[in-house]
């Protein structure tokens, strides 16, 4: 029970994790676009 | 000035966000479908491992064929988006070829009692494991531009020839072989087969949730011209 558990744990995680961080990086890049359109060319 | 974003990442942002609703219904009933299985006779409850490693595997020969098929596209067109896409292909494939390498030695330990064997199938997914974290260790230290990209596209293209030799490996090696037979009709025990299609289902979406997201992150970073890193 407990070899299943930690399968599906870190399956779980793993994805949850790599969607987070994708996340954060969309967020820090819209930032960053929205940082340079308001500076002056 | 920053341009305005693309077309086509406003497109990928609409389909992604109802997509991840999708998904969270999807893995609720998997869960259920998961926890009402039987439990089989001969490996015990380990063996519910099986409605997360195959649909990993599934995922993970997904990205790395659309790794190929985007430097297809990269090659022909010599647009962009095309190696935007094999690049978010061959990093979605990479977590889920890794997620199956952990889960794949979790399930042997558990039912041939020891973590790993230099089976055939074992041996060959780990190479396509290495081939694929190259072309990313090779696209993260490159410059970036046409060059690299076209560079990448050819040795993602030469990479998918590992796919089809991965899968029937099995049956080349007949009877040689650790790991159990490709999956047929049939060869599932009464009970295993609907949660075993609802967590290809649950996979596959969120293999494409995830892709999405990847392509957008990708999208995003080459309207920026230049930033230091984080």
């Amino acid at each position: 029970m407990s070899y299943l558990l930690v399968a599906y744990a870190i399956t779980f995680a793993g994805l949850g994790w790599y969607a987070r961080s994708l996340q954060r990086e969309l967020a820090r890049l819209a930032e960053s676009a929205a940082q340079a359109s308001a500076d002056p060319p | 000035m920053v341009e305005a974003r693309s077309t086509e990442a406003a497109r990928v942002a609409g389909v992604r966000r109802p997509l991840g609703v999708a998904l969270c219904a999807v893995f609720l009933l998997y869960a259920w479908l998961v926890w009402q299985a039987p439990i089989d006779r001969v490996q015990g409850i380990i063996q519910k491992i099986l409605y997360v490693h195959p649909p990993l595997a599934y995922g993970a020969y997904l990205g790395f064929v659309l790794a190929g098929v985007g430097g297809v596209g990269y090659l022909r067109s010599g647009r962009e988006v095309w190696d935007q896409w094999a690049l978010s292909g061959a990093e979605v494939g990479v977590l889920f070829c890794t997620l199956m390498m952990v889960t794949g030695p979790i399930w042997a330990k558990g039912t041939w009692g020891h973590w790993w064997s230099w089976d055939p199938r074992l041996t060959l997914t780990l190479l396509l494991w290495f081939v694929y974290l190259s072309y990313l260790l090779l696209r993260g230290f490159s410059e970036g531009g046409a060059r690299s990209a076209r560079f990448a596209s050819v040795y993602g293209i030469v990479g998918t020839l590992l796919i089809p030799l991965n899968y029937v490996v099995i049956d080349l090696f007949q009877g040689r072989s650790m790991h159990p037979e490709n999956l047929g009709q049939g060869s599932l025990g009464e009970g295993m087969g609907w949660p075993f299609a609802v967590g290809n289902v649950a996979f596959f979406l969120a293999f494409v949730y995830l892709l999405l997201l990847r392509f957008e992150v990708e999208e995003a970073r080459s309207r920026i011209p230049y930033e230091e890193p984080a």
